[in-house]
């Protein structure tokens, strides 16, 4: 069975329908990347899978569900979202914020068990943030936030992990860390993860396969060897571009030609 | 875990003090000092024809726990509106609560009296908070709907809701200032509301309002998560399993029904709640599990403080309440946000 099917979907918001008939099948275990210009709906598809946008037409499922059918506990036990963007209000501490990821676990009344702390650990662990669990979330520094959302999301342990543009922020070590960690649970855990990202090369080393979107529509869907290529990169961001084997792992390298 | 938790109740500790402190005070103090050997000794052994015991019973203790309920409802509503706004500014007037509650109750003060002494006569007590209650609920009701209607983008709702809400509490203010104006014979009595007092209140209006607070407030603290969860915005907190939509209306519900019983029984008093919640964020962390019984335990203390001090500084008269808490509660509010943003540097 498929993870998450996407059957035809169109969707976006009240005045304007940003995806234009997808239809998408997401496995187990693999990572799946969407890729494509600004505006051309990879967040929005993202926001379909969690039932946030108006859906117009066509239906997505999660593990066969109907996923405008599920209750917002439900979804949250089975999807887990890191945000692109979140502004903090009240100075709490990392290891609070991350510990708010098991809450579709524990209902709205019940205290977090012992079982929470150490999924809570773990995550901060994972994510590099064990020495600042106490720090507070106003004065951490932007990579830092952006860290404390993925230990977020990892502590729902869902099966289906989805992150917005999780690298932006991040200096290379955590770029490579981060996406290294995914990629690796996703492998041992039969996870599924869907991640946009921006950097078409990062894209091309970490991704088992890649979804390229453009204006609201999947331009061609693969792996990385059969999406980018110079033309249709060149076509759909609308930048000429040269595609060179990486010098270690021969997978496509994209630079572009002023 | 356990032992965390257990850790987080003894922070409480220091806040329970205070208001222990500021309840014996409150008794102590007044136009005939009670020295707290004679407290002990009424509060074990009432004796009916003891003039001590007499104004320890009827006039001290209904007055202190009154004023302690009403400074811990207060507090624990805006510490809600606060959590469910997301915003640092709202506080129980902020969505017309305060000023829906002032309307009905003016309304009803109308209605139901031909005499002056309004609160002497207590079949009338229900009647006023009920109103007060419909009043406050009618105005957030109307500020809902607007802001349903107003809605366009998708971060809209929180801002507009604060927007309407403020636009109708200015109405419904000039409503009360019109009904003031047009009956002169009136205007010291509400006037006198307005501005907040627990004087003669007795045993009959406690019994009457404080079970609405003490419901509504656990209400509001059982709702402690869902406050987490909306301090990081509707997105993520729907993400993270929380349907905002109906946890956000009985957050609301639960605390307009909370000032609307405080203002029903005390009258309009302003600042604190706004202000003991952020203190007590300041002391003990922004966690709603912490933060809303530990804003109850501070605003009960500062409300019985402010009460005592305004019937003893000019007394045999009395200050309205409402003019202490704002006086003495802005300064050193003020100070407390310099003092943390020098700590900070």
């Amino acid at each position: 069975m498929n993870q998450i099917e996407i059957d035809n979907v169109s969707c976006g918001y009240s005045q304007r329908e940003v995806l234009k008939q997808i239809s998408l099948c997401i496995q187990p275990g693999k990572v799946l990347v969407l890729l494509g210009p600004n505006g051309s709906g990879k967040t929005t598809l993202l926001r379909a899978l969690f039932n946030l946008v108006i859906v117009n037409q066509g239906k997505v499922l999660l593990e066969g569900q109907a996923v405008n059918q599920l209750s917002r506990k439900q979804i949250a036990q089975k999807l887990a979202l890191s945000p692109q963007m979140e502004a903090p209000q009240w100075p709490m501490t990392v290891e609070e914020t991350v510990q708010l990821g098991r809450s579709s676990h524990r209902g709205w009344v019940q205290p977090f068990q012992a079982e929470d702390t150490e999924i809570v650990d773990t995550a901060l662990q994972q994510t590099g943030l064990a020495e600042l669990s106490q720090r507070k979330i106003t004065e951490i520094s932007g990579g830092e936030w952006r860290r404390t959302l993925i230990a977020r999301a990892l502590a729902q342990q869902t099966n289906v992990l989805c992150l917005d543009e999780p690298t932006t922020g991040l200096d290379l070590k955590y770029q490579v860390e981060i996406l290294s960690l995914i990629r690796n649970l996703a492998h041992e855990r039969d996870l599924t993860v869907v991640l946009t990202l921006h950097d078409l090369n990062l894209a091309s080393c970490f991704a088992d396969q890649i979804v390229l979107l453009s204006q609201g529509r999947i331009a061609a869907t693969g792996t990385g060897e059969e999406v980018l290529t110079e033309e249709r990169l060149s076509d759909v961001y609308q930048t000429k571009v040269k595609v060179l084997p990486h010098p270690e792992y021969q997978t496509p390298f994209i630079v572009p030609v002023l | 875990m356990q032992s965390r938790q257990l850790f987080l109740i003894w922070r409480l500790l220091p806040l329970a003090g205070f208001l222990l402190v500021a309840l014996l005070v409150g008794i102590h103090w007044g136009a005939v000092e009670l020295s707290f050997g004679e407290i002990r000794q009424n509060l074990w052994n009432p004796s009916e024809d003891s003039q001590m015991s007499l104004i320890l019973w009827e006039i001290r203790l209904p007055r202190v726990i009154l004023a302690a309920c009403v400074g811990g409802g207060l507090a624990v509503a805006g510490a809600a509106f606060q959590g469910v706004f997301r915003n640092p500014l709202a506080d129980p007037f902020v969505i017309g609560a305060s000023t829906g509650a002032a309307l009905g109750a003016t309304i009803a003060l109308l209605c139901l009296s031909g005499s002056v002494s309004i609160l002497s006569a207590t079949w009338q007590i229900p009647w006023l908070i009920l109103s007060a209650f419909l009043g406050a609920l009618l105005v957030v009701g109307v500020v809902f709907i607007i802001a349903a209607l107003s809605q366009t983008g998708r971060n809209a709702p929180l801002l507009t809701l604060i927007l309407a809400g403020m636009a109708l509490s200015s109405f419904t203010g000039a409503l009360v200032s019109l009904i003031m104006f047009l009956n002169h014979e009136m205007l010291a009595t509400i006037f006198n509301w307005l501005l907040g007092s627990f004087s003669g209140r007795h045993w009959d209006e406690i019994s009457l309002v404080v079970p609405v607070i003490l419901f509504s407030g656990g209400l509001i603290w059982l709702m402690s998560r869902p406050l987490d969860l909306l301090s990081f915005g509707d997105e993520t907190a729907l993400t993270l399993g929380l349907a905002t939509g109906k946890f956000r209306v009985i957050i609301l519900v639960a605390a307009t029904m909370c000032t609307a019983a405080c203002v029903a029984v005390s009258g309009v008093i302003g600042f604190l709640g706004l202000m003991a919640p952020h203190m007590t964020r300041i002391m003990l962390g922004p966690r709603h599990g912490l933060l809303i019984p530990g804003s109850c335990l501070l605003g009960a203390g500062l409300m019985v403080m402010a009460d005592t001090l305004a019937r003893t500084v000019i007394a045999p008269a009395e200050i309205p309440v409402g003019i202490v808490t704002a006086m003495m509660g802005c300064p050193f509010f003020l100070f407390l946000l310099i003092s943390r943003g020098q700590q900070t540097k």
